[in-house]
């Protein structure tokens, strides 16, 4: 299977383990992924506030670059996803608003026809490759181990778009128990980790962040799996400032991105996931 | 808001009466308040810039499926939200009660909008079928475009968009710029190669300055 690989800006210029650990883990998986050049930020997070129309444009420039390819997009991140599948329907719905992105994409030689189609890694993992492949291909089973899983707002809200997961998300949990651990309920797991606030107001983004790992730590499991750049930012780089906010005391849960665990299911070294790059104790995970 | 007390403190604020509750104030809901806010963005932009227009399209669409029958008042937006709990004068349905009552420039000069993480939460537990999500996310648009209030890091995201096609930290770049060492050098992954940045800012300009709807 072959798809234009989108990680997204996060995991392209700070959130280092989640790209290393997609590089290297769905390789294995046999999965080619082919770099897109020239692409650009997909405007989820930055244009969709200031300038909708730009943000269309941004979204609708790198499907277009994928379609040139022709190759669907697999992204990595549920922003990103949520993006793409909305600036798509848009463009399906709105013809005056096609015409001024056509326009500008015609200014850079690009043209969007709607060909090619946005995968979030989560979709492909559990639906093309299935779960059962990856339990094949593990070769340390992760027993004894329970996590919390945070599959992410945009994995599966708003239903209306037809988003990866379903209202009651399962596939990221199905995705970890393929890996030989347990998957444990926790009373915060469909909520939101704040990480959409960060830029405009970081103080709640770290409350409601600490919310969570506190659900997280009072149901005494050994960490969180999280397939999204943003969320794993809040939960795993931000945790060290959660302190200067709440004044509490450190929580000290690990947080691991899907494919770092993945990749250490699979035998992978810790480095080539990047799980150096992890701010929370996540050697707890992997040093059982 | 005081959660307690907001059906009290509503009053119409184009006429002098004093609506003593949320009951009331259903009977000052339509028409004419509606036309308040096309007149809001009449007086403001008459359709200078395509992006207003597109903004406002957004806005008389949000505002013409607002209705008295559109907040059922259940507070279960409320208790979905997760800003809400911790961030004291963020409550979702806010905004389009506000907005029904005509009162766009008091949402647009503070920054309660800002505050909302755009997980959706809300428009999945609206009992009304009516999400705050959706008009949140419009009157952010004209709150930016019409310089009410814009976060300092959009802004610098934005910026860093125009100069290398991502988001990336301010410092990140400086640093770059500096050592001139390659990712690969320190055992990251190689970036994709950037947009032609000429013509990549060209059509953002564009696109932020067509007048008119053609």
């Amino acid at each position: 299977m072959r798809y234009a690989f989108y990680p997204g800006c996060l995991a392209q210029t700070e959130q280092f383990g989640c790209m290393l650990s997609a590089k290297e883990a769905l390789g294995r998986l046999g999965l080619e992924l082919e770099e897109m050049d020239g692409s650009s930020c997909c405007g989820y997070q930055s244009f969709r506030l200031s300038s909708p129309i730009t943000w269309h444009f941004l979204a609708a420039r790198n499907m277009a670059l994928a379609e040139g390819m022709g190759l669907d997009v697999l992204t990595i991140c549920n922003e990103c996803s949520l993006s793409f599948k909305r600036v798509k329907k848009a463009l399906a719905q709105d013809l005056q608003l096609k015409n001024h992105v056509d326009k500008a994409l015609g200014m850079e030689g690009l043209a969007y026809k709607a060909k090619s189609e946005a995968y979030h890694v989560v979709e492909v993992l559990h639906d093309k490759i299935g779960v059962k492949s990856i339990s094949d291909s593990v070769e340390n089973p992760l027993e004894n181990l329970r996590f919390a899983t945070q599959p992410g707002c945009h994995l599966f809200r708003p239903k209306e778009l037809g988003m990866p997961d379903e209202a009651e998300p399962h596939k990221l949990d199905a995705l970890v128990e393929a890996l030989g651990a347990e998957v444990v309920d926790y009373p915060a797991k469909l909520d939101c980790c704040g990480a959409s606030m960060y830029a405009s107001d970081e103080g709640s983004t770290l409350k409601v962040a600490r919310r969570k790992l506190r659900s997280v730590k009072e149901s005494k499991l050994d960490g969180v799996v999280t397939i999204c750049p943003h969320c794993f930012r809040t939960l795993d780089t931000a945790q060290g400032d959660m302190r200067g906010v709440s004044g509490y005391e450190r929580l000290k849960v690990p947080v691991i991105y899907y494919t770092q665990l993945l990749g250490l299911a699979m035998g992978i070294n810790a480095t080539r996931l990047g799980l150096q790059f992890n701010v929370s104790p996540v050697e707890q995970i992997y040093r059982l | 808001m005081d959660k307690d007390n907001f059906s009290l403190r509503l009053g119409c604020p184009y006429c002098d009466e004093l609506l003593p509750s949320h009951r009331a104030l259903r009977v000052h809901i339509g028409s004419d308040h509606k036309e308040k806010i096309d007149e809001f963005m009449e007086k403001y932009f008459g359709g200078r810039w395509i992006e207003v227009d597109f903004i406002s399209l957004m806005l008389r669409k949000s505002v013409g499926e607002l209705s008295e029958e559109s907040c059922l008042e259940c507070g279960g937006c409320d208790v979905a939200c997760p800003v809400s709990v911790v961030h004291e004068g963020f409550r979702p349905f806010d905004v389009p009660l506000q907005l029904l009552e005509g009162k766009v420039r008091e949402i647009l000069s503070s920054d309660v909008l800002w505050g909302c993480t755009s997980c959706y939460a809300c428009g999945q537990n609206c009992n009304a079928g009516m999400p705050p999500f959706d008009v949140i996310e419009t009157l952010m648009n004209l709150s930016a475009r019409t310089g009410y209030h814009y976060p300092r890091r959009y802004k610098e995201y934005d910026r860093s968009i125009l100069r290398s096609g991502v988001i990336q930290r301010p410092g990140a770049m400086k640093m770059a710029d500096i050592t001139r060492l390659a990712r690969e050098d320190v055992g990251l992954p190689k970036l994709p190669a950037q947009p032609d940045l000429t013509d990549f800012k060209e059509a953002i300009r564009m696109l932020a300055d067509m007048r008119g709807l053609q």
